[in-house]
């Protein structure tokens, strides 16, 4: 092989870098009979040992012994900023979140309310629970209720241990007092909560009604004051009460 | 390295997710290779200092990037210091010093300790001299020097830290070892007369002598 054709192969070697069997066989050959390739192959060798030397002597050098603890700082540093960052970006979705709900919220409430736009005499009677047919048995049902419920807030919603059931169209009656809720607090908001009562359950409301072997069942408002305790009960549409006196 | 210590790329991905005892480890582990390619590539403590300090603040920044099927984190270290390397030296190029000895006080209290001083001393001047010969070459090839003979990169692993081919890599290293050993065995104009009349015997005396050390 010719002096050019060796060239990196004689650098590679004498760096000490593995060229193959059949190349460094080669270059052994050549630098037996060429002069100048023996020399140049010599002076790599020496120019690396020089280079290991400098790496060598270099390998002590660390650098200054204050930057380890002032990058870690500033490691630490850095990640307060994106947890709290994280924390910010958190914000915004808690806040849509919490809009969400109350437009939920909201909704259902205007429902409830739209719902009581087509039950006007529903609302209005919880506002003003006149006396209807319907009459409790020691003292009108509707007098003390009508002064709490001009302040307060009538809402018509599900409860939750109830089933209420939808009626397009309700018929205005008159609240009747639960003898139970006597001891209860004064009336101060409540809601209207619909639900089907067994015809014979009646009685332990302080409500009578006509037996009619064909409906064993007839639905109710009752008026659930702002303990969720029931103050007032009335019957819905035909139902026919007498008081239970 | 201990054998159960996490590998490289294992503590940039914890790192990228805040961890900051993998950023210990990694610092503990790589500083030095950052720190000695600066101070081979400028000669400067300082600037080796600054460009670690910068090497690794973008590690903090930029651990995620980091793609350990491409190369190796040394060679990407190494990539990113050589880039603030390069902008450091155009920046200071008009006070760029190559002095190692005033810029470097405790390399030479260092090396004054050993035991025979007068050849402690002369090893030291012929380690500056071959030190001073890397400083002089041309950055490009300096670099593959660096990187290549004095880091022990390997020639993929420069080729990432310089950004080009393998192939490149090895001829600049070829061109910048050819170089060397010119300076080395070629008496310059500014040498002094007694080093100029000893010639290349001087220079391959040092190189000797450094092989010996090794």
């Amino acid at each position: 092989m010719s002096c050019d054709a060796l060239r990196e192969a004689i650098v590679e070697t004498g760096r000490g870098q593995e060229v193959g069997v059949g190349t460094a066989a080669a270059v052994e050959t050549h630098v037996a009979h060429c002069r100048a390739c023996a020399v140049r192959l010599e002076r790599e060798r020496e120019l690396s040992a020089g280079l290991r030397a400098l790496a060598s002597d270099a390998s002590r050098n660390l650098g200054s012994s204050e930057l380890e603890q002032s990058l870690i700082e500033a490691f630490r540093e850095r990640q307060r900023p994106a947890r709290r960052a994280a924390v910010r970006a958190w914000i915004p979705m808690a806040a849509a979140a919490v809009l969400l709900v109350g437009a939920g919220l909201w909704l259902s409430r205007s429902g409830a309310e739209n719902r009581t736009v087509e039950q006007p005499q529903l609302a209005r009677t919880a506002r003003d629970p006149s006396p209807g047919p319907i009459t409790q048995a020691s003292k009108p049902a509707t007098v003390p209720l009508q002064s709490r419920a001009d302040a307060a807030v009538t809402k018509t919603r599900p409860h939750r241990n109830l089933r209420p059931r939808p009626s397009r169209f309700v018929a205005a009656e008159g609240f009747v007092m639960l003898p139970a809720a006597a001891n209860l607090p004064p009336f101060e908001s409540g809601e209207i909560v619909r639900m089907e009562l067994p015809v014979t359950s009646l009685p332990a409301y302080g409500l009578e009604i006509a037996h009619d072997a064909r409906r064993p069942a007839v639905e109710a408002d009752l008026l659930v004051g702002q303990d969720g305790q029931a103050r007032a009960i009335r019957l819905v549409n035909s139902a026919r009460l007498q008081p239970n006196q | 390295m201990h054998s159960d210590a996490p590998p490289d790329d294992q503590l940039l991905g914890r790192i990228a997710t805040g961890d900051a005892d993998a950023f210990t480890a990694l610092f503990r582990r790589r500083q030095g290779n950052v720190y000695r390619f600066a101070l081979h590539m400028t000669a400067s403590p300082a600037i080796a200092d600054d460009v670690t300090q910068e090497t690794f603040l973008a590690v903090m920044r930029d651990a995620c990037r980091f793609e350990p099927g491409r190369a190796t984190v040394t060679a990407w270290l190494c990539g990113i210091a050589r880039n603030h390397v390069r902008r450091r030296l155009e920046r200071d190029r008009p006070l760029q010093s190559l002095d190692l000895g005033t810029d470097n006080p405790d390399m030479d209290a260092r090396l004054a300790t050993d035991d025979d001083p007068l050849g402690d001393l002369t090893r030291a001047e012929r380690l500056e001299a071959l030190r001073d010969a890397v400083l002089t070459l041309p950055l490009r090839y300096r670099e593959a020097v660096v990187l290549c003979d004095l880091q022990e990169l390997s020639y993929a692993d420069a080729a990432t830290a310089i950004g080009c081919a393998v192939g490149t890599v090895r001829s600049r290293l070829h061109r910048g070892r050819a170089l060397l050993t010119r300076k080395l065995t070629t008496p310059s104009e500014k040498e002094k007369p007694q080093q100029s009349a000893s010639g290349v015997n001087q220079a391959l005396r040092i190189v000797r002598s450094a092989r010996n050390l090794a």
